[in-house]
């Protein structure tokens, strides 16, 4: 276990830049999980922290020691890919002891170790079987069994449950997230499902090309979304934004272009007189008076809620419901925010105003 | 005779195709009149009625039986038969064969036919794997090395040989010349009996590695980079890589290319009889060429389908012993 650093770290490939200066502290026993959409760079630098890439400038350390220069093997890190990559022409056991025997060490230690990890993902019935007889969560599972054998300083997942269908994946997303919680080794966790990301980490690195947009807990980044670009990424469904102005008649509003206007509950630094954009999620939107009416044009209710898309400032926004009603395309609903879930953003920066 | 062989040879495919359609109708039990012999009427209404698959699978077994059937068995025929140049004289039973068996210069060519097919192997193998590693490494011209390698592949064994034929020439050959030259030696490579042996070896590896390469290097870049990445993660250097992911991963394909490869070397004839034809002292001489000769040389018709015969059980040996090689499952 190792606390992670890196500073200013940069990537090229020729004159495209693929990483532009990335700061980070992943502390001893963390959970950390980059995520970004496709492209911005999430790949790269785990790529880079495992040592399959370069790095063009700035530093990464493991524990006390900066690892730029060393080979992957001497990192003391360990890899789950999105393919997982087992060698398809050895049995699980061989899969999993593959590191240990190259390390020289003795056959029974080998079998000690593996056995172990085995216990501790239910691989045993498993260990005599090759790759092509596992199902997809088997394999993901020896990929991680492969990765515990070597009891790493530091876990690095590359999108390591997208190639699971839907139920697989939530399980074993629990399962990653037990062991870490077993294991207690600091993890760099990569991937595009900001679910994921929420469910998972304790800490989340939001990407966008090359740079991190925020980091911070789970829940922060969900209250407090530094941009537009994070208060859009994070949560789902995403948020929606309505654009206009800040007026202040005895209190502060905000007014949307085609005329409705929402109460804040304070005004924000620096947003009077210029553009911003209004953003709410559609699980703080109630139904009751005193915000807008809309129009209702979509309705899909899922069971445990109801996601209503209805036609406000010429715009669509999206509702969730808690409770069931009958609302069917055409109504007209009056819809009010708390006051205090609205976000604000500059609208030609992105960035938010508190 | 031939009207024997002929109708020996018709029964035979009449026997064939009933067999066929035996077997063909077995799953159809409703139609249980097909299993019976046709009579002609029966067989004119078939025809009538599958007149265009006929018309379309006739040309092909027509061609393959005159082409690739009525030979073998016209081949095992006539090695049974003493003969004068093309024509059967007496049938004389398995006598050609003990002839050949008790003929020690046949042991000889045996002796060279393995010695030929099994250095080639021995050279070729790593030599073709080496250049499929390199031509997998990405370069910027790529594309020119690949065509490179290919080249020998694309000239004709009868022009390879008289080129290597006019490089190690021992009077006028640039790698004689070049020899003399360093060592003040003037060697005849061609005279010699084991270094002929040698060039022909090497020339044989020489126009033969780009198909062994171009197989390898389709099975290598079949291999998932994040393998060699995981393994690198796990602490394999460069060695254990090739060792433990690279090499188990392409040993199928390296199989098939053995077998082709045996196949090809063993009844090697252009290559050998341009090159060496078989000297000095028939010390080049292997089984394929001596059927060559034995038959069109020295026109014993008799001898030359009999070793013929001999060389193909071999092939069919080494054929299913590869087969079953490549059958038996993964460690």
């Amino acid at each position: 276990m190792s606390r992670l650093s890196i500073s200013d770290v940069r990537k090229h490939f020729g004159a495209v830049d693929i990483i532009r200066g990335v700061d980070l502290e992943i502390d001893d026993g963390e959970f950390a999980v980059l995520v970004g959409p496709s492209g911005c760079g999430k790949s790269t630098l785990l790529r880079m922290i495992a040592g399959l890439e370069t790095v063009t400038s700035g530093e990464i350390r493991i524990g006390d020691r900066t690892v730029n220069a060393l080979a992957p093997k001497d990192r003391d890190i360990a890899m789950v890919f999105q393919s997982y990559a087992l060698y398809p022409h050895m049995n699980v056991a061989s899969n999993m002891a593959f590191s240990l025997k190259l390390k020289g060490v003795p056959r029974a230690e080998i079998d000690r170790h593996v056995g172990r990890a085995a216990d501790v993902l239910g691989l045993r019935p498993l260990l005599a079987r090759y790759p092509r007889e596992l199902s997809g969560g088997q394999r993901q599972r020896v990929a991680m069994g492969r990765a515990i054998v070597r009891d790493p300083e530091v876990f690095l997942f590359d999108e390591p449950l997208s190639n699971l269908d839907a139920k697989l994946r939530v399980a074993m997303r629990a399962e990653i997230k037990l062991l870490h919680q077993r294991l207690g080794t600091t993890t760099v966790y990569v991937t595009h499902d900001q679910i994921e990301a929420m469910t998972m980490a304790d800490k989340i690195v939001v990407m966008r090309d090359g740079t991190v947009e925020q980091i911070g807990a789970p829940l922060d980044l969900y209250d407090r979304p530094d941009n537009l670009f994070v208060a859009s990424f994070i949560g789902s469904p995403a948020m929606n934004f309505i654009e206009g102005a800040v007026t202040v008649n005895g209190t502060a509003r905000f007014v949307a272009k085609d005329g409705f206007s929402l109460q804040l509950p304070r005004l924000p630094d620096g947003a009077l007189g210029r553009k911003v954009v209004c953003g709410v999620r559609p699980e703080h939107l109630q139904l009751g008076p005193g915000g807008f009416d809309a129009e209702v044009s979509v309705v899909e209710p899922t069971g445990s809620e109801m996601q209503i898309v209805v036609r406000a400032a010429e715009q669509d926004v999206t509702c969730t419901l808690r409770k069931r009603r009958d609302v069917r395309p055409g109504d007209r609903l009056a819809l009010i925010p708390s006051p205090e879930s609205l976000h604000l953003f500059d609208a030609e920066t992105g960035r938010s105003l508190h | 005779m031939d009207a024997v062989l002929d109708r020996d040879h018709d029964s035979r495919m009449a026997h064939d195709a009933s067999l066929a359609g035996h077997s063909r109708s077995e799953p159809r039990t409703n139609r249980a009149s097909s299993t019976a012999p046709l009579p002609p009427g029966r067989i004119t209404a078939a025809l009538r009625a599958h007149w265009l698959t006929v018309l379309f699978i006739g040309p092909a077994i027509v061609l393959v039986v005159l082409v690739s059937i009525y030979p073998v068995f016209d081949a095992i025929a006539l090695s049974l038969y003493a003969t004068k140049y093309a024509e059967k004289v007496r049938f004389v039973g398995l006598q050609n064969y003990v002839e050949l068996l008790r003929d020690p210069t046949i042991w000889k060519a045996g002796a060279n036919s393995l010695v030929y097919t099994l250095g080639s192997l021995f050279v070729v193998i790593p030599f073709s794997l080496a250049v499929a590693l390199l031509l997998n490494r990405p370069s910027r011209i790529q594309g020119i090395l690949r065509t490179i390698a290919i080249l020998p592949w694309v000239i004709s064994q009868t022009i390879t040989a008289l080129l290597w034929g006019w490089l190690l020439s021992a009077d006028f050959g640039p790698v004689t010349y070049g020899i003399d030259a360093l060592t003040g030696v003037r060697v005849a490579i061609l005279a010699s009996p084991v270094w002929a042996m040698v060039a022909l070896i090497w020339i044989n590896v020489w126009s033969s590695y780009p198909q062994a390469t171009l197989l390898l290097l389709a099975a290598l870049q079949t291999i998932p980079r994040e393998l060699y990445e995981a393994a690198h993660i796990d602490g394999a250097g460069s060695t254990a890589s090739f060792r433990h992911i690279t090499l188990p991963l392409i040993r199928s394909t390296l199989l098939v290319i053995v077998i082709q490869l045996t196949l090809l070397y063993f009844n090697m004839v252009t290559l050998v009889y341009v090159f060496t034809g078989g000297g000095p002292l028939s010390s080049t001489e292997t089984l394929a060429l001596r059927v060559l000769k034995t038959s069109f040389e020295n026109w014993n018709l008799g001898h030359g389908a009999a070793l013929g015969l001999i060389i193909t059980l071999i092939n069919l040996l080494f054929s299913l012993l590869y087969i079953r090689t490549l059958r038996s499952p993964k460690p």
